[in-house]
């Protein structure tokens, strides 16, 4: 078993075509000669842009979940409500499989995420000796799941437009919004800018 | 040639022998079982077909009411694009972007480089342009989330229904033809076999 970066090879990450590696001169970059794509064996300071994105993530989580995301009024009585209470809200009126998937999605979904990235970032500079294979496969589902965390900042846009009845009912977004939105951007940054070839970098597998 | 004869997992980097593999099989990393390449039938006219039907399909889709809430004998309609104003008018631009990029604008850009791609290639023109929009293709691909947007229309459809009279309106079966046009032309690219189209008649 040779990778490609042992045999001297090197694999366009965008188009993926391989070629022999050569070591750029000082100040150039090599450019792949399909795509014109800069090569790179791995992501340049993978773990560094990871790290960033992850830490700035998981602070705006906090505000995220804390301040409220929208405000429904009914004829003049606010009532504003954060992602959980939103939840707790849907869960009583009798809508639970409603109430669990907008779980799944806003809070799951972000947090494990959040969690699994880190484990990921931890394990590879720790060198822990835990299956790549797993490791390969936890990388595949963050990265497949990360854009449906986006549904409720989609929900928002959809009632703040549809229900604007002037005194008598109007939902308005607050800033928990923007918190949220921020994270779900800056999470699938982070799952795109970590290489996943890192994984097996360190395993005698 | 090097790429006919091995090629390298891009999730793992091992180096792997190319096998032929016939249509709708694929061929897969014997470590990580990352999908290594999957070629499929007619991949350039299928996505050139999409294409066109995605972009006949976006306008209406963006313009027309998704759906129309009554409710006290008045209605209020909701299209793509009001959401996004609404959001721009509470001061929310952050969210009204995010919305308007990952809503319409990266599906429309997809769909558009989409059918520049497929025009180029059917019609044997290699702009020196073309790789590179091929990769921007490959680059905005994440950022639309038309399948998530459904699921939304469809959350706040049924967190409505208690409060009013939801209709469907046009824009929704244009949305829902949209989906099915960008989910069909994700699952009919081929891109290996773009790649080497873009590459192979360049050079002839």
């Amino acid at each position: 078993m040779q990778t490609a970066k042992e045999a001297g090879l090197i694999q366009c990450n965008d188009c993926h075509k391989l070629l022999k590696y050569r070591a750029p001169e000082k100040g150039r970059k090599s450019c792949c000669t399909r795509c014109g794509s800069t090569l790179h064996q791995r992501i340049p300071n993978s773990l560094s842009y990871c790290w960033a994105y992850l830490i700035t993530s998981a602070i705006l989580f906090l505000p995220a979940n804390m301040l409220p995301i929208m405000t429904f009024s009914k004829f003049g009585n606010g009532h504003a409500d954060t992602i959980m209470s939103g939840i707790i809200t849907l869960a009583k009126e009798g809508m639970l499989p409603l109430s669990v998937l907008v779980f799944i999605a806003s809070i799951l979904v972000p947090l494990l995420k959040i969690i699994g990235l880190l484990f990921l970032l931890l394990s590879i500079q720790g060198r822990w000796n835990v299956g790549p294979h797993h490791r390969t496969i936890l990388y595949r589902i963050i990265e497949f799941v990360g854009r449906w965390s986006m549904l409720d900042i989609f929900v928002i846009t959809i009632l703040v437009a549809l229900v604007d009845l002037g005194a008598i009912a109007q939902i308005i977004p607050g800033a928990g919004a923007t918190a949220f939105g921020a994270v779900v951007i800056l999470t699938m940054l982070a799952a795109r800018k970590f290489d996943s070839r890192l994984i097996w970098d360190n395993t005698n597998d | 040639m090097l790429n006919r004869l091995i090629t390298a997992c891009h999730e793992c980097d091992l180096l792997v022998k190319r096998q032929s593999v016939a249509y709708g099989e694929k061929g897969c990393c014997p470590r990580c079982g990352n999908r290594l390449y999957e070629p499929k039938r007619d991949s350039v006219n299928k996505c050139m077909a999409m294409a066109i039907s995605g972009l006949i399909l976006i306008i209406p889709a963006n313009l027309l009411p998704l759906m129309t809430m009554e409710v006290l004998g008045r209605s209020e309609q909701d299209t793509l694009i009001s959401g996004v104003i609404a959001l721009y008018k509470e001061d929310y631009w952050f969210v009204a972007l995010l919305v308007l990029l990952a809503g319409s604008l990266v599906p429309l850009l997809k769909l558009l480089l989409m059918l520049f791609v497929t025009a180029c290639l059917k019609m044997n023109r290699r702009p020196q342009t073309l790789p590179w929009l091929f990769r921007f293709y490959h680059e905005v691909d994440t950022w639309g989330m038309i399948e998530v947007y459904m699921l939304a229309i469809l959350v706040s459809a049924v967190k409505l229904l208690d409060l009013a009279n939801i209709v469907p309106g046009v824009g929704l079966y244009c949305f829902a033809g949209l989906l099915l046009t960008t989910v069909l032309l994700s699952i009919n690219l081929d891109e290996e076999r773009f790649w080497e189209m873009i590459e192979t008649d360049a050079n002839s």
